[in-house]
C-alpha cells in the first residue's frame, strides 16, 4: 500500500530499483507527497491543504470505524491534522507523517471511545458508513463484518483496523498503539477466530433459514 | 469466503465530509491568528504592568515625600511654637524685674 510506497521513495538511492533508463525511479505520487511536506514545512498551506486531502479519508475511516460516530470522528481528525500542522518542523519524511497521523488518530480515538464506554453505551454502526463505498464483497457481509468489529473493545478494534484498513505490519502496529508485538498478534489472532466463529455462526443460521 | 479478505475489502477507507479540508484550513487560520494576538498581546501585557508599576512606585515615593515635608513642616511649627512660648516667658520675667526694681 502507499505506506510501502512512500518508504520506497525515501530509502537510500542504492535501495531503489534500477530502471533501464539510468537513474532509479520515485513513484510520482510518493514523490509529490514528499514536495508537498517540504512546501508545506516552508510555510505553503496549498501544499499542506494538499497534504491533508491526500490522508484524510484514512485519518478518518481510523476514527470513524474507532468511535463510530461521524461527528466525533470529523472532529477528531480535523484535531489531528491541526496538530499535524504545529508539529510539522518535527515531521521528516512523508512516512514519519502517516505514521505520525496513524498514531494520533488512534490514540484519541480510543481514549474517545474508552470515555464514551464508560457511560451508557450507543451502538450506531450501521449509521455510519451509508456513504461508504461498497466493495465487490457482499454488502451485506460488509456491513456485518463492519458491526462486528464494532463490538470488539478498543485495542483489538484498533489492531484489526490498522492491520485490515491500513495493511500495517504487527511490528508496526506496535509501534503506532505502543503496544508489544506479542500483544498485537495475539489481539489479531484471537479477533480473527472470533470473527470466523460468528461467521460460521451466521452461516449455520443462514442454511437453518434455508431448509 | 477467507476472513481476512473479507476485512480488506469490508475496511475500505471512507472520505470524509466534502468540506473536510476546508474545515482544517480555516482552525489552522482561526488558531495561527489567536497565536498572532497573543504574541503581540503578551508585551502589550508586559509594558502595560511594567508602566502601570512604574506609576504605583511613583505615586508611593510622591506620597512618602509629601509626608515627610508635612511632617517637617508640624517639627518647625512645634520648634517655633516653643521658642515663641520661651521667649513670651522670659520677656514677662523681664517686665517683673524691670516693675519690682523700679526701673
Amino acid at each position: 500500500m502507499s505506506l510501502n510506497l512512500i518508504s520506497l521513495a525515501e530509502a537510500s538511492p542504492d535501495m531503489l530499483p534500477e530502471t533501464a533508463a539510468g537513474p532509479p525511479a520515485i513513484p510520482q505520487a510518493a514523490a509529490s507527497l514528499l514536495n508537498d511536506l517540504q512546501a508545506a514545512q516552508r510555510g505553503e498551506q496549498a501544499a499542506f491543504a494538499r497534504l491533508v486531502r491526500a490522508h484524510q479519508a484514512r485519518v478518518f475511516s481510523v476514527a470513524l470505524r474507532l468511535t463510530g460516530r461521524r461527528e466525533d470522528a470529523e472532529e477528531l481528525a480535523q484535531d489531528a491534522f491541526v496538530q499535524l500542522h504545529a508539529a510539522l518542523p518535527q515531521i521528516h519524511s512523508t512516512a514519519h507523517l502517516l505514521h505520525w497521523l496513524l498514531r494520533t488518530i488512534s490514540h484519541r480515538s480510543i481514549d474517545r471511545l474508552r470515555a464514551r464506554e464508560r457511560s451508557p453505551r450507543l451502538v450506531q454502526i450501521d449509521a455510519m458508513e451509508h456513504a461508504a463505498e461498497e466493495s465487490a464483497l457482499d454488502p451485506l457481509w460488509s456491513r456485518r463484518l463492519r458491526a462486528l468489529l464494532a463490538q470488539l473493545p478498543a485495542a483489538p478494534r484498533a489492531v484489526v483496523l490498522l492491520r485490515f484498513q491500513e495493511d500495517l505490519e504487527p511490528t508496526q502496529i506496535a509501534a503506532v498503539l505502543d503496544m508489544p508485538v506479542n500483544t498485537v498478534k495475539s489481539h489479531l489472532r484471537r479477533s480473527l477466530e472470533w470473527l470466523r466463529a460468528q461467521q460460521a455462526l451466521a452461516d449455520q443460521a443462514g442454511e437453518q433459514h434455508g431448509h | 469466503m477467507d476472513i481476512e479478505r473479507s476485512l480488506q475489502a469490508a475496511l475500505r477507507p471512507v472520505d470524509p465530509p466534502a468540506d473536510f479540508t476546508a474545515g482544517v484550513m480555516a482552525r489552522i487560520a482561526r488558531e495561527q491568528q489567536q497565536r498572532r494576538r497573543a504574541r503581540w498581546q503578551m508585551p502589550v501585557a508586559l509594558a502595560a504592568s511594567l508602566l502601570v508599576a512604574a506609576v504605583g512606585v511613583r505615586i508611593v515615593m510622591q506620597q512618602r515625600e509629601q509626608q515627610r515635608i508635612e511632617t517637617a513642616r508640624q517639627q518647625l511649627a512645634l520648634a517655633l511654637e516653643i521658642t515663641s512660648s520661651q521667649l513670651n516667658g522670659l520677656q514677662q520675667r523681664l517686665n517683673r524685674n524691670t516693675m519690682e526694681n523700679g526701673i
